[in-house]
């Protein structure tokens, strides 16, 4: 038994000094995780924050009985309801509209004489992401409800089951995407939210792999012995360095080019779809987005490559090195999952302001902004990208050319000492 | 003319001393050896002469060059050696030699890559991955590196250590045989018969201090023992 005990302390011992059990067992489901959840429940929050404070602008061109009788039930349900007679401008409406459904003329009678009527109903979203897409929900939600009161009405008119009423008017269903300035129908809408809805895991996945590979560049000297030599080669420490950020650069290129290629086919698989359904718009990569973007990839890769190699520095051996990679990159994780989940113009301004200096970002947004061609937007990302690597540069050459690089050291758990003789 | 003047030199790590103001220095053309258990600080010593650690105070040069400023020059005129060094697993040892022979000679690269790789003695396991090399099979490929293009000054900390006796005798005998190429030697050992062996003079540290200096047979003759094992154990007053 004590020989049993004495193995079990080994074990325990030998794993929880493991930087990778630190990592995902201790600081990923303590600090991501609930951080993860609270987006996502910060994002529904606000879903339902709206829908309380929101306000739907029902158009009444018909001015019938029946017309009445639907608004009056909208009211009745305790929405915040504003009727006008004449339609809007979709694109200058206030911003605490939620929706605009226009009830036509004729829509009474046609109603009565079994013609279904056509309601058009316009979603009013921020832009693209899950919470504005539970919120286009919420309104159509509304027709729902509209055309469940109609057939309650008509079969207490007609003495019947209201279940034997399918339909009582049909719906003409467009979405006013605020941010983009644009129109479309809400199969437009979905395809494009299945492509940006992976784009930043796709991004995140991208990111993380080129942070890990460049830190073990460094690491793997460490590891192997074979860095005291090589700093001892009759060479300038920068260009050593400098040998470092362009093998990881090419590893940035190289991912980026199976990326983009990776990238291409699952658009691709979206043109089909848009093909077989008829979709109104598609994402067109202009000359000039192709150029941007390529530019906000490779930045944010030699980032990346940069920031991996800074760890490595820091870093005892590869495994080190890769776990501190792992854990210097899950912030990443957590944009990935606002870009997904929330719309940024949405959050309070110094919450877009900490989100926009961060500079993948830009990388993990950008294929939104693609769809509206909305190019400053990268101007800007490349400045933050191109600063936030020169940064990086920087302080990693700083180090390297130092003695630092041989004495600075992080180990997980114990053993922190250095080695000193 | 002197190869190497160490003077007061001191290296401290935050709030650990861990060389005390040695000095010592010796000429041209010889094997000089710095001994002393583990973390005496003779491989502080040894990376500050190959410009990998900067010294806290004090003064050390190599030929007539500082090793705070003359860096660059420093690093063309030595092959250094560290104590727990290794090789690029997935390159051969052929191609790792190219790399330093094109690195330090690149007019006569080819000449200096095919002494390396006599210097060896790996015959065709030459053209092997590192990564399936023996421990020895890499220090002797880390040495040749070394020495391959004849350095002036080749700083080899502990050479043999970790080594069995028959490649351990092979390094020795390449060691021996680098003075008559013109190459004089720096090295560390904490195996003091090795370096009674080896060495023409010698610097015996403990605790970051030098307890004596002189040749092999001054430092016997004035400890009154037989080796330098004896002798360091009567400096140190363990025995």
């Amino acid at each position: 038994m004590s020989n049993l005990l004495v193995l079990i302390k080994k074990e325990l011992k030998e794993t929880v000094r493991n930087p990778r059990f630190i990592i995902f067992t201790i600081i990923l489901p303590l600090i991501l995780y609930p951080l993860m959840g609270l987006i996502i429940s910060q994002a529904f929050t606000s879903v339902s924050e709206k829908t309380k404070t929101g306000t739907i602008l029902v158009v009444d061109m018909d001015n019938s009985n029946i017309s009445e009788y639907l608004i009056d039930s909208l009211n009745r349900s305790g929405l915040h309801v504003i009727l006008r007679h004449s339609e809007p401008n979709i694109s200058s409406l206030d911003s605490n509209v939620l929706g605009v459904i226009i009830i036509p003329k004729n829509f009474g009678e046609d109603f009565l004489n079994g013609a279904r009527p056509t309601v058009t109903v316009y979603s009013v979203i921020n832009g693209v992401s899950i919470s504005e897409q539970g919120l286009m929900s919420y309104i159509f939600g509304i027709v729902g409800f509209m055309k469940e009161s109609l057939k309650y009405l008509l079969a207490q008119m007609n003495g019947i089951d209201p279940n034997l009423i399918s339909n009582p008017f049909t719906e003409n269903r467009k979405i006013y995407v605020r941010n983009w300035g644009k129109l479309m129908t809400d199969q437009d809408l979905n395809a494009i939210f299945m492509q940006v809805m992976f784009w930043p895991w796709i991004m995140f996945s991208m990111v993380i792999s080129v942070v890990q590979l460049s830190a073990t560049f460094l690491g793997e000297e460490k590891e192997q012995k074979t860095l005291e030599i090589l700093l001892t080669f009759p060479v300038r420490r920068t260009t050593i360095l400098f040998s470092k950020v362009v093998g990881s650069g090419i590893l940035a290129v190289l991912a980026a080019i199976f990326y983009t290629v990776g990238f291409l086919i699952y658009m691709n698989s979206f043109s089909t779809m848009i093909g077989q359904i008829g979709l109104t718009i598609q994402l067109s990569f202009d000359p000039v987005s192709i150029i941007l973007t390529g530019l906000i990839f490779f930045l944010a890769l030699l980032f990346s490559a940069a920031l991996g190699l800074t760890v490595s520095v820091i870093a005892q051996d590869t495994k080190s090195a890769e776990s501190l990679a792992t854990a210097v990159i899950m912030p990443t994780m957590l944009v990935a999952f606002i870009v997904m989940f929330m719309d940024i113009s949405s959050l309070p301004t110094y919450l877009q302001l900490i989100l926009y200096a961060f500079p993948y970002t830009y990388l993990m947004q950008g294929l939104k902004y693609v769809y509206i061609g909305r190019y400053q937007f990268f101007i800007i990302g490349i400045i933050d990208n191109l600063v936030a690597a020169i940064l990086m540069l920087s302080l990693i050459s700083r180090i390297f050319t130092s003695e630092r690089i041989l004495t600075m050291k992080i180990r997980f758990g114990r053993g922190r000492r250095s080695r000193l003789t | 003319m002197n190869a190497v003047v160490v003077k007061d030199l001191v290296k401290k790590y935050g709030r650990l001393v861990a060389v005390k103001g040695i000095s010592f220095s010796f000429s041209e053309g010889m094997i000089y050896g710095l001994i002393g258990p583990n973390g005496a600080g003779k491989s502080t010593t040894l990376r500050i002469l190959a410009t990998l650690l900067e010294p806290t105070s004090g003064e050390a040069k190599i030929f007539g060059l500082n090793v705070k400023k003359d860096k660059d020059k420093i690093r063309k005129i030595i092959g250094y050696l560290p104590e727990e060094a290794g090789g690029y697993k997935y390159l051969t040892g052929y191609e790792y030699l190219e790399m330093n022979a094109k690195i330090y000679s690149p007019d006569n690269y080819g000449e200096v890559l095919e002494y390396g790789a006599l210097l060896t003695g790996l015959g065709d396991r030459l053209y092997d991955r590192i990564g399936s090399y023996s421990k020895g099979m890499i220090r002797r490929l880390l040495l040749a590196r070394a020495l391959m293009n004849k350095p002036r000054l080749a700083i080899l900390d502990e050479p043999t250590a970790g080594l069995d006796v028959i490649h351990a005798t092979q390094i020795r005998r390449m060691i021996k045989n680098m003075v008559n190429e013109g190459v004089t030697i720096l090295l560390s050992s904490h195996n003091m018969l090795e370096v009674q062996f080896l060495c023409d003079e010698l610097s015996l540290i403990n605790n970051g201090e030098i307890v004596a200096q002189g040749t092999p047979e001054d430092i016997l003759k004035d400890t009154g023992t037989d080796n330098l094992e004896d002798a360091f154990m009567r400096l140190v007053g363990n025995e």
